[in-house]
């Protein structure tokens, strides 16, 4: 079987002028944790889509388990959990119900999961849909997506309305998904504090293209905040390769670069006849970063 | 040692979760709070209880493996190894170097001239001294 | 204060539905005109007049509703005097359209002796009551505008069936000034509650989160549904889902209808419907207008089946179809499906509605020679309900849904036209119609279903 799950290649989508995604070229390998980050109108949720087959690329591919995502048979879609951001489900059923004419269509279901989890997100069985609140439904919806036991969890904007302790316990659950090394998880966020703990791999979308898709330590360990102090003088412009934002003063610079490493802080040195004193940056000053650009 | 060892986590600072994991470990053996023979939680365990990626856990134990730090139990998870010197002279001799320059660096950004930092390095080099000696012991 | 009556101004214009009314009311005037060249009978003129005040009421309730059920409304000083303004301004407008038509109608020389007896002041006072009502309807009912059509269809009849006797309560001065008092107090109160939903809402809220009365509730609820079970018939069939469903056709398109949720099975009301009809019948003949059998078979047979279909589907949204198409299944095999459960839903409101007519029509004809009545009206509206279902599956997408009653209203006025085609010995000219129509649409939605992006 192949390893990898989900796979993008060149896929591009417009709504009438304006093109959301900009051919996105995207591979998750299984038994990752990826973390779509992105603000409010990257492209996220269409990405997520385009991939799960709700909407039609204009062009390139794809694909899940090898599949065309646009004609998933029935045999993947049941190895397919995913909560869209923004849920409607059948108001006049009771949660009971719900869960129950959901897990019809699908030939496994593990109630005991369900069961279990409806008790810790304290959701009443009783209570019917349409009186539920927007954190509740998302929890619902979340139950609904785990209960066939997907191999595959797409997870668009999934914290969004919950308060933090129900985040935490829903951090969690992720967590205890994730420990299954089988599984895969794609979920889509804008704040970076819930992917800190969780998320193996980080992709980056900024205005439909990918600022970066790789491990999240490789993005932590490569990008970081140096302070060049000299004697002399530093030259207006450092606008060097890999470099994302900078700011020059009479005698100090202030850079913030990917791709660092031993050799090239020592490069800068040697360049600049400089001392370099280098800075680890979190995830959410990476973004930042990244977005001022 | 009493309790179990635990591991605490600052997920939102901009060192990767794997290399505070590995520094964790690495200061509690050299702080003698873990000594060899000593076995560490579950990779499981451990990821439920910080609430992050198993991969995570296992990345880390696996580099302190590699590192000649810790040792895989069959059954009972990782194990502490005694202090193994790994590398040649040299290239211990380098890394020390570059540590100690941040530290030469810092000292005369905040205004301590030579005599001053060697006064401050004795004590806690004779600390480290008493440690080892009562971890041979 | 003219800033802010722009900026409310702006909240009318920058939804579809207002431009969508603009467009509608000229073709009405338009039509009106060329229908009025030599003068309107007054009891058209009500009929006609009916529609435009049932539908803008209905849309300036909603719209209003909106506007006064948000926290702005308590946070922005002065919030309600411009937003009233402009309510009471396009209601000038509306009441000041009607008027310069009325006038226009009783000009002709044929009709002006009919026009002689009639108060236009009774004709405001009612038409003002017929306003408040779809207002009130619309501002406080979620499902308002959805129901708009059929209401102002069912007063257009209404005012048909009994014009000369309306018309002249219309015109006695006692009658109509106490029209026009309770009018005025139903505004007055109307306004008021109106301004108040904010506090309204926030108070309900408020009244939630106690806790013990929470918990009183959910026990209450629970009884409740507990005695309700034995007559809600979704309840009962998904508490006895069997899991999983089978891979056939049949229990799979069964598992899809059962998403719809009907409270009632439409056996039970089928005598319920038997009883109203009846009654309705029975009014109409001592009103002296005949029988209206096949005019009812028309407007509820085609409205009724459009109305249900779309209100099912639409109160969950168009999300829904978002994790509906990621259920385990092909995405043409869930096209199919659950267009086959849509089908069958509406063929079953449209016999839940039509069989108790034609036990009525039976019924009314007992002991005339001829014992059975005319199933010509049945099978023309049983045809329509094809091009129905296409045109309801093409708007199940679209955010508003004027275009799907407009395709009702088309569809009802064919009907409504289909005796005299009898006449004319092309009985048959309008099921085929329907039919070809039929799958022209049900075919284009279909391409549709597959091909279109789920946002």
């Amino acid at each position: 079987m192949s390893d990898v799950v989900l796979e993008m290649i060149g896929v591009s989508k417009s709504f009438e002028k304006t093109e959301v995604l900009k051919s996105i070229d995207l591979s998750v390998a299984r038994g990752r944790v990826v973390g779509l980050l992105g603000k409010n109108g990257a492209g996220k949720s269409t990405l997520l889509k385009c991939a799960l087959g709700l909407m039609k690329p204009n062009s390139g591919t794809a694909t899940i388990f090898g599949e065309d995502a646009w004609n998933l048979s029935g045999g993947a879609k049941a190895r397919i959990g995913y909560v869209p951001q923004k849920i409607s489900l059948y108001d006049w059923m009771r949660v009971r119900q719900m869960i129950a004419y959901y897990a019809a269509f699908y030939p496994s279901w593990n109630d005991t999961l369900t069961a279990e989890l409806v008790e810790k997100w304290e959701l009443q069985s009783e209570d019917r849909v349409g009186k539920l609140s927007e954190g509740q439904l998302q929890k619902l919806a979340l139950i609904l997506a785990l209960g066939h036991e997907p191999e595959l969890l797409i997870l668009d904007e999934p914290a969004a309305s919950l308060d933090p302790q129900a985040r935490r316990t829903f951090l969690a659950a992720v967590v205890e998904i994730a420990s299954d090394q089988s599984r895969t998880v794609i979920l889509s966020t804008h704040l970076t504090s819930d992917l800190e703990r969780v998320a193996s791999d980080i992709v980056m979308l900024k205005s439909g293209v990918i600022q970066y898709s790789g491990s999240m330590d490789d993005l932590k360990e490569s990008v970081k905040s140096i302070r060049l102090t000299t004697q002399g003088r530093l030259p207006g412009r450092m606008d060097l390769p890999g470099v994302l934002a900078y700011e020059v003063h009479a005698n100090h610079a202030l850079l913030t670069m990917s791709g660092v490493n031993e050799d090239r802080i020592h490069r800068l040195e040697h360049d600049y006849s400089a001392t370099a004193e280098v800075r680890d940056l979190n995830l959410e000053d990476i973004f930042v970063e990244v977005h001022r650009v | 040692m009493d309790g179990k060892f635990r591991f605490y986590v600052y997920p939102s600072a901009g060192a990767p979760i794997y290399r505070q994991l590995m520094e964790q470990v690495k200061f509690q053996i050299a702080s003698g709070r873990l000594v060899p023979g000593d076995v560490l939680p579950s990779v499981r365990d451990t990821a439920q209880e910080l609430e992050i990626n198993p991969m995570t856990v296992s990345k880390a134990y696996s580099l302190l493996e590699r590192d000649g730090i810790l040792a895989r139990d069959r059954g009972q998870g990782m194990r502490v190894l005694g202090r193994t010197v790994k590398g040649g002279i040299r290239e211990r001799r380098d890394e020390l170097r570059a540590l100690l320059k941040d530290v030469v660096v810092k000292a005369h950004q905040l205004g301590f001239d030579s005599d001053a930092v060697l006064e401050m390095l004795k004590p806690l080099l004779a600390e480290l001294d008493k440690n080892s000696e009562s971890l041979e012991v | 204060m003219s800033k802010q009556l722009g900026a409310v101004i702006q909240t009318y214009t920058a939804r579809s539905w207002f431009w969508t009314m603009c467009a509608v009311s000229l073709v009405w005037v338009g039509v009106f005109m060329l229908l009025a060249s030599t003068g309107m009978l007054p009891d058209t003129y009500a009929a006609f007049a009916s529609i435009p005040l049932c539908i803008s009421g209905v849309c300036l309730g909603n719209h209003l509703s909106i506007q006064f059920r948000s926290a702005q409304s308590k946070l922005i000083p002065k919030f309600a005097a411009p937003h009233l303004t402009v309510a009471a301004g396009l209601c000038g407008m509306v009441a000041v359209l009607l008027v310069v038509v009325a006038t226009f109608a009783s000009h002709g020389t044929a009709v002006a002796a009919q026009w002689e007896g009639i108060s236009r002041i009774g004709l405001l006072a009612f038409g003002w009551s017929l306003f408040l009502l779809c207002f009130s309807f619309g501002c406080f009912h979620p499902w308002a505008i959805a129901l708009a059509f059929p209401s102002s269809v069912f007063f257009l009849s209404f005012i048909k069936a009994g014009s000369s006797i309306w018309l002249s309560v219309m015109s006695s001065g006692p009658v109509v000034a106490l029209v026009l008092i309770l009018n005025s107090i139903l505004t007055f109160v109307l306004v008021r509650r109106m301004c108040r939903l904010n506090d309204v809402m926030i108070e309900s809220h408020f009244h939630d989160l106690s806790e013990p009365s929470q918990s009183k509730r959910r026990a209450w609820s629970r009884e409740r549904g507990r005695f309700f079970r034995g007559w809600n018939q979704t309840d009962k069939e998904l508490d006895s889902i069997r899991r999983p469903i089978g891979g056939d056709l049949r229990s799979q398109v069964r598992h899809f209808q059962l998403g719809f949720g009907l409270l009632l099975k439409p056996i039970t009301l089928v005598p319920i419907l038997v009883v109203t009809f009846w009654v309705l019948h029975f009014a109409f003949l001592q009103i002296g207008r005949g029988s209206s059998i096949p005019d009812l078979v028309a407007i509820i047979g085609s409205t009724g089946s459009l109305s249900g279909a779309l209100t099912r589907v639409r109160t969950n949204g168009r999300m829904s179809f978002q994790w509906i198409m990621m259920l385990p299944l092909r995405r043409e095999e869930i096209v199919f499906r659950y267009g086959i459960a849509l089908l069958i839903h509406m063929l079953k409101m449209w016999f839940t509605i039509t069989i108790p007519l034609y036990i009525v029509a039976w019924l009314s004809l007992a002991g005339m020679p001829h014992p059975s009545p005319s199933l010509w009206p049945y099978m023309d509206s049983l045809a329509a309900q094809i091009p129905l279902f296409g045109v309801v599956t093409l708007f199940i997408w679209r955010p508003q849904v004027v275009g799907a009653y407009l395709a009702g209203a088309v569809v009802m006025l064919a009907l409504m036209g289909a005796p005299h085609l009898n006449e004319l010995g092309l009985p048959l000219l309008l099921p085929v119609m329907f039919l070809v129509l039929g799958v022209c649409t049900i075919a284009w939605s279909y391409r549709r279903w597959l091909q279109t992006d789920l946002s």
